[in-house]
């Protein structure tokens, strides 16, 4: 199923699941599918790049499938992303700037929510016409390639409130299945010769140009590995999430 | 490479392809630019079209962006809405607003409304219905504007005419109101100016 | 964490449907420790979120500080930990998440007769938080397993939206998101029966009439039964209105010693305003039949009746069976009778008789539309119309 295969990094509590799983451990890895509109022009100050609050989720999945949000995952996940994010800045040589979160329900500022708004709407036409499965992929002949979409003026607020040069927006989404599920996956597998990953990840991050509200790059992170009972490492995630990242 | 069918149901995209309406054709200045024998437009630009029976969808952004729908001969009991993917329930079918032989300008504005507010459009608006010429004949134009769930606004404009023999032609475009629409505006004018009746 | 694998399934086998017991909310608290419930208000707030920014959202200060605050009535002392939205969403619904996000949809607010009817359905919501019905219930499904992932996968990812509605769908996610957040008010019927016994205290407590509980279910059923509804609507999936939850309310008043206010005028005060708007979304939704039963019912209860024989009309002339556009003129000419009529009355009653072949009276309908509406956005089609009649 991945293109690039790659030894995820797994971590197993249990020796005997361990011992279970190393016949499987070429099935962990992860891939990610970068789009670029065009090269960006070297700047000769520091690029300053504005982390929207990312939107994490991590889930653990039980033995019967039965879900559940994990606070402490999320909260972990979102801070290693975040490390992530700081550290390629750093050797991009760029500053990071947070956003400063709003205190209600709703992280943004209302003048923020137009280009909040219009990016989820973007956000849905690129995964639909760049990261949907071949098979099932919609063709758009008149933007057959590269990244040709934008914000537009919405980004305005953006800019003038943080001085900016682009926006950086992630979504990272994360399951991993309890000791319990592992066991299951590696008895289905020795009964049916089918193995499920026990974790799975899913991460989308995007940049905005701030200037003219171009979506400049955008990546589709995804990743299968063995590791149960905790989000395997988030950091190297994140990391990955960021490669290619056009600063 | 591409994302595996699970992992885009994680993603919550399962539900988003657009697979519904065939193969998606290029829409050229001077090719493909006849709508369902009725009329014919000038383009002025390139687009992605869908082909649904009575309807065609051009974009050039994606469907959830901008979008020029264009329909053609629409007859008593047609809906405006594209052709459902799996087939419905008796009930659903007839709580969907249709057109009827006999309906005037005022109708479709209320039809066009009612379709949008059905496929997820909020606060729906039809403003400025006028009467303004569809390829030479006697048709109307009106404005419209709403706002989606994910709170993205947009503005759209309509045009269209009913035929001697009750039959409805209809042209709307619906652009998100930051940008999309306004960068298109323009074109759109023109396109709707450029009707030709066959 | 200690794994016992086989313990865990022999326990849940031997449990199997047994309801798992967790202990009232105090008042006050603060976010939750225990990792299921935790969950659950991080999948809450996520759902919140995407629905504080929706377009659905009504955006009125008026009507919003009145929910909130018959909300706070009913709620006493939870009343800082439970937000409400009201949605715009032309169906009968409420619904409570574990963490106090609470909606309330537009159609509910159409069907209930005064404030007392509105506490009723706030106080049964406030119940099933206070109760922690929905971790009882996320515990029990998470012991018994047969939870559909997809349902729970929706809930948490549903933050990304679903295009649907097909090749042009400006519908995105909103509706699968409130869906997952009907996932969770999917209580049992032990669990509806608590809320509704808790809730009617909680309202009487708040000094509302007690009578006013069983007439919510009442008005929801003589819909359902007047028009064979086939699929149920959103509530009767999560609230199922049945003849039982009824009875027992009615039951409850009846041996309630206290009295109390219904509030009518000023729930009327709060919602007469934007009546008119909820009105055209149901008609959008072409539940004729249902919109027949609700508007029987409002135009008997006699506010605004301008508008609501003006929705009447709209009803017939859509309905479009035969009689209906004699019955829609007569609704329009009954409209103008009252001041609360909209002045597309007159536009309206100009299609209908136009429609039905008496062009006189309509050309006399139209020009009276546009003296009254002082040039509207459609006069010169109006005039167009006039062109072509006598």
């Amino acid at each position: 199923m991945c293109g690039t295969r790659q030894l995820g990094k797994y971590r197993l509590t249990r020796r005997t699941l361990a011992a279970l799983a190393v016949p499987f451990a070429l099935a962990a890895c992860v891939q990610v599918q970068p789009y670029l509109a065009k090269k960006l022009p070297s700047a000769t100050e520091p690029v300053r790049v504005l982390l929207m609050p990312p939107d994490v989720a991590a889930i653990e999945l039980a033995t019967a499938g039965v879900p559940l949000p994990r606070a402490d995952w999320t909260a972990l996940a979102q801070d290693g992303l975040v490390e992530a994010v700081a550290d390629t800045l750093k050797k991009h040589g760029a500053e990071l700037i947070r956003y400063r979160r709003a205190a209600g329900i709703v992280p943004y500022a209302e003048e923020h929510l137009e280009a909040i708004a219009l990016h989820e709407a973007v956000l849905q036409t690129i995964l639909t016409y760049r990261y949907a499965p071949p098979q099932q992929r919609a063709a758009l002949p008149t933007r057959q390639e590269g990244l040709a979409w934008t914000l537009g003026e919405s980004v305005a607020p953006l800019r003038t409130d943080y001085a900016a040069d682009y926006a950086l927006f992630l979504i990272y989404r994360q399951a991993t299945s309890t000791v319990e599920r592992a066991l299951f996956a590696a008895v289905s597998f020795v009964l049916f010769g089918f193995m499920q990953p026990t974790s799975q990840s899913v991460g989308i991050a995007s940049l905005i140009d701030l200037d003219t509200g171009a979506v400049v790059w955008t990546n589709l992170l995804q990743g299968q590995s063995l590791d149960v009972n905790r989000p395997d490492s988030i950091r190297d995630r994140g990391e990955r999430l960021l490669s290619g990242l056009p600063l | 490479m591409s994302a595996s069918p699970c992992l885009l149901v994680l993603l919550g995209l399962g539900a988003a392809v657009l697979t519904g309406c065939g193969n998606p054709l290029m829409v050229k200045p001077g090719e493909h630019d006849e709508i369902g024998n009725a009329y014919r437009v000038d383009p002025q630009i390139e687009w992605s079209r869908q082909q649904d029976r009575k309807l065609q969808i051009w974009t050039v952004d994606g469907p959830l962006l901008e979008q020029l729908r264009l329909y053609a001969g629409i007859e008593d009991g047609d809906t405006l809405l594209p052709t459902p993917g799996r087939s419905i329930s008796r009930q659903a079918w007839e709580q969907r607003p249709k057109y009827h032989k006999g309906m005037r300008a005022h109708d479709v504005v209320e039809l066009v409304a009612a379709t949008l507010a059905q496929s997820g459009a909020i606060d729906v608006g039809a403003e400025r219905l006028r009467p303004a010429e569809f390829g030479g004949r006697a048709g109307f134009r009106f404005d419209l504007r709403f706002e989606s769930d994910i709170g993205v606004r947009y503005r759209g404009l309509a045009t269209g005419m009913i035929t001697q023999d009750g039959r409805l032609h209809l042209i709307l475009y619906m652009g998100a109101q930051p940008h999309y629409f306004d960068a298109y505006e323009a074109i759109i004018r023109r396109i709707l100016s450029s009707v030709i009746l066959l | 964490m200690k794994y016992r694998p086989l313990t865990t399934l022999v326990l849940a086998a031997v449990l199997g449907g047994c309801a798992v017991q967790v202990a009232k909310l105090e008042p006050g608290r603060a976010q939750p420790t225990e990792v299921s419930e935790r969950g659950l208000w991080l999948a809450s707030r996520k759902a919140e979120q995407s629905v504080a920014i929706s377009g659905r959202r009504v955006r009125n200060p008026r009507l919003e500080e009145y929910v909130a605050g018959v909300q706070c009535r009913v709620s006493a002392a939870y009343c800082p930990e439970i937000r409400v939205y009201t949605l715009q969403v032309p169906d009968f619904n409420a619904a409570m998440a574990p963490n106090g996000f609470e909606q309330v949809w537009t159609g509910l607010l159409l069907r209930v007769d005064n404030e007392a009817q509105l506490a009723t359905v706030l106080a049964h919501e406030t119940a099933h938080y206070t109760l922690r019905h929905a971790l009882e219930q996320f515990q029990t499904t998470r012991q018994t397993a047969n939870l559909l992932l997809a349902t729970q996968l929706g809930l948490l990812f549903g933050g990304i939206g679903v295009i649907s509605a097909g090749p042009v769908g400006f519908s995105t996610g909103d509706i699968g998101r409130l869906i997952a957040m009907g996932y969770l008010a999917a209580y049992s019927r032990e669990q509806e029966a608590e809320a509704d016994r808790h809730g009617f205290e909680l309202m009487v407590k708040a000094g509302y009439a007690p009578g006013e509980a069983a007439k919510v279910w009442a008005n929801l059923i003589e819909e359902q039964r007047e028009c064979a509804l086939p699929t149920p609507p959103a509530l009767f999936a999560s609230h199922p209105p049945s003849k039982e939850r009824l009875q027992n309310l009615r039951q409850l008043a009846e041996q309630s010693s206290r009295s109390g206010i219904t509030g009518r005028s000023d729930f009327l005060t709060a919602t007469l305003p934007q009546r008119g708007k909820w009105l055209r979304m149901e008609l959008a939704t072409r539940h004729l039949c249902r919109m027949r039963v609700l508007l029987g019912r409002l135009i008997e209860q006699g506010e605004n009746l301008g508008e609501l024989y003006y929705y009447r009309g709209e009803l017939y002339r859509l309905r479009g069976e035969a009689g209906d556009l004699e019955r829609a003129a007569a609704a329009y000419r009954k409209a103008l009778d009252y001041p609360s009529a909209p002045v597309a009355t007159h536009r309206e009653l100009g299609r209908v008789l136009w429609r039905a072949n008496r062009p006189i009276e309509a050309g006399q309908a139209f020009r009276r539309y546009l003296k009254v509406a002082e040039s509207p956005d459609d006069a010169t089609m109006i005039k167009a119309y006039l062109e072509r009649l006598p």
